[in-house]
């Protein structure tokens, strides 16, 4: 009997010890919260508190509820008519301490809309010129704020504009147009550094001084530079379509390389960023995540088919993708 | 996914206290060919011949390839009729021209029997990393090839009983792990399968068997990693196999034996987005030859041939190109028995 008891107990062993486990790769893998509908092609997305305001392209312009994440209401929406617009919204900017918002028309001037009257929603007007690809807009004051206009045919345009509380209008005050070696196609701005793409001429580095801005820099990169995301003054990451996306560090240090080149082969129209997650909008390939390593290094991390993506954004530890499918919200689980 | 040395050690040791009964080991050298080591379709012969990636760093479709291998087996437990045997073996092989095929393999067995064909037998094989081919990583690209390469754990109970004077079947349940390396790891499969087989000896002949297998695979990775996940790779497969192995009145040899197996899978995947899975199956067919001399009381030869197909059946006729092939494989393997006795 101890023969056999031992038998029993050696097969046990074996059984037990047989089984292996599986081995894991070093992705990200995402957690679908919501998706809401947004009738046209949500094309972009601002996130301001619990508010998303949502370019809805041929849809117009939509707001939407997010204090319940996994429940999101629309609170409001402007058509296309309402806007005074034909083509369809591609772009959208909220400045929350003046609420004011801003539309762009695909390739058409911005749309100036008053969102400080209670009781109704005021579209003030258009301004910059035709042709703009994306904008930024700077709150100066509680009565002035500043537009800076990638504009395709003109280059840097900025627009200032004063409330005059006797009219009760806003008022284009000041502007000038700064002329780029390229055609411009995106912008960014940081403090007083502002940085236009220009297609495949690559980027363009303006600076910002008492008034007076100039040309600083220009880098030339691989693809059509479409746009770009300044984490600082000095680094920033450019989404260059069939060239991938770079990033770039102008205050580089000899221990690393000032420029990575990542996603290739991913047709990247959009990077965003937050702390060390990155997430790329790269069209019909979907949305695909990297880790940017503290050592200049970047990681992949997964591509994620969630459909066509133009943009995201993070915010509260959430990823809103903005895609034909409609505004999606994500976790990333790490 | 390492070899589990712990058994390994076991086997070894148990061995060494067991005394009483000798330890029977066998060397192997086995040389051979492979004409389609990475199961390439008559199409991706035309594709991958000018594109390195896809060879993984192979000039030539086909291999020489050698094997090295040793076995061993010891009672370790006796009594009347009854007896507890283990045994195992290991195995190296390399295939000469292609740089990332060279793989270890192992199994483990433990064997309690009880009288002629009656006995019950657990076995643990392990095969390790064991290349396929360069795949693109869905997972982070859309072009970069990385190398793909699998370790199987394989434990299966296998019940003898003697049914006739000549007949007796086994019967198998079995649990096999099929996890992949990174970065291919949405491939992993957990495959359990039951197995049947009836074996009768004819006088003046040798024997016939025939076995019939069904199992399913389950992707443990569906939905897990990234894009290249969400294809379910999960199937079902049912196979036959029959050996014929005439010992009996043949002229020179000691052994001519012919086998036909033939294993039909079927994805489970039904989704619109999945043509390379949804609806998919295949026929998988292997012929094999083998002639066996006994050159001296401890040294025999074996001449191997194997003729494999796939035929894969999809509602889109690119499946059906890419997952279809043919291959020849040979072996010669020259096998040297021992017999350390002295306990």
């Amino acid at each position: 009997m101890t023969g056999i008891r031992t038998i029993c107990v050696g097969v046990l062993a074996a059984l037990i010890m047989g089984c292996m486990e599986p081995v894991t790769e070093n992705l990200w893998t995402l957690n679908r919260i919501a998706q809401m509908e947004t009738e046209g092609y949500c094309r972009d997305i601002f996130i301001s508190g619990d508010s998303v305001f949502v370019a809805a392209g041929q849809a117009g312009v939509q707001l939407w509820d997010i204090s319940s994440i996994t429940t999101p209401m629309k609170v409001w929406e402007m058509t296309l008519s309402d806007l005074g617009a034909s083509k369809e919204i591609t772009q959208v900017e909220y400045e929350a301490s003046i609420r004011q918002l801003f539309a762009l028309e695909s390739n058409e001037r911005p749309i100036h809309i008053d969102l400080s009257q209670d009781d109704s929603v005021v579209v003030a007007g258009q301004f910059s010129s035709e042709q703009t690809k994306e904008f930024r807009v700077i709150t100066n004051s509680s009565s002035s704020f500043t537009v800076y206009a990638a504009d395709n045919d003109d280059g840097l345009k900025w627009s200032r504009f004063d409330y005059d509380p006797g009219f009760g209008l806003w008022f284009n005050s000041a502007g000038d147009e700064i002329p780029s070696h390229g055609n411009p196609n995106g912008i960014d701005i940081y403090e007083n550094e502002i940085i236009l793409t220009l297609d495949q001429l690559g980027i363009e580095a303006f600076h910002h001084d008492a008034g007076n801005i100039s040309s600083s820099y220009r880098i030339d990169l691989d693809g059509n530079a479409r746009s770009i995301t300044m984490i600082n003054g000095d680094e920033f990451y450019v989404a260059c379509e069939e060239g991938g996306a770079y990033r770039l560090n102008m205050g580089y240090s000899s221990q690393w390389s000032s420029e990575i080149q990542f996603a290739e082969d991913l047709y990247v129209t959009h990077v965003a960023n937050n702390q060390y997650q990155l997430a790329l909008s790269c069209s019909g390939n979907g949305l695909v995540l990297y880790e940017a390593g503290s050592d200049f290094s970047i990681y992949e991390k997964g591509i994620h088919d969630i459909g066509y993506v133009y943009h995201t954004e993070f915010s509260k530890g959430y990823l809103f993708a903005a895609t034909r499918e409609g505004l999606q919200i994500f976790e990333i689980v790490e | 996914m390492i070899l589990r040395k712990p058994i390994l050690v076991s086997v070894i040791i148990l061995s060494w206290i067991f005394p009483g009964t000798p330890l029977e080991y066998a060397l192997q050298f086995t040389t051979g060919y492979d004409s389609n080591v990475m199961r390439f379709s008559a199409d991706e012969y035309l594709q991958a011949a000018p594109a390195s990636d896809v060879m993984g760093g192979a000039d030539t479709f086909d291999s020489f390839v050698y094997k090295l291998g040793l076995s061993g087996e010891k009672t370790l437990w006796n009594s009347r009729k009854k007896s507890f045997i283990v045994s195992g073996n290991i195995h190296w092989s390399d295939y000469r021209h292609h740089p990332q095929r060279k793989y270890g393999s192992g199994g483990f067995h433990m064997q309690f029997k009880w009288g002629s064909y009656k006995n019950i037998k657990y076995s643990l094989r392990h095969l390790d990393r064991f290349y396929l081919r360069h795949y693109i990583n869905r997972d982070i690209s859309n072009t970069f090839m990385q190398s793909c390469a699998f370790t199987d754990q394989n434990q299966s109970i296998t019940f003898t009983q003697r049914v006739g004077r000549r007949e007796w079947f086994n019967l198998s349940a079995g649990f096999l792990q099929r996890y992949y390396d990174r970065p291919f790891t949405e491939f992993d499969l957990d495959i359990t399968y039951i197995r049947g087989k009836i074996n009768k000896r004819f006088n003046n002949f040798g024997t016939v068997a025939f076995q019939f297998e069904r199992g399913i695979a389950e992707n443990i990775t569906f939905g897990k990693t990234a894009k290249a996940s969400e294809l379910d790779r999960s199937y079902k497969t049912m196979e036959w196999y029959m050996p014929i192995r005439i010992q009996k009145r043949i002229p020179f040899l000691n052994e001519v034996g012919i086998s036909a197996r033939a294993e039909t899978r079927i994805y489970v995947a039904e989704d619109p987005d999945d043509p390379l899975h949804s609806g998919r199956n295949h026929l998988d067919t292997k012929y094999d030859l083998w002639l066996k001399k006994i050159i001296t009381e401890t040294v025999n030869v074996t001449l191997t041939g194997r003729y494999r197909t796939r035929v894969t059946d999809s509602g889109y006729e690119w499946v059906e190109d890419l997952k279809s092939f043919q291959l020849l494989q040979m072996w010669c393997k020259i096998e040297w028995d021992l017999i350390y006795d002295r306990y």
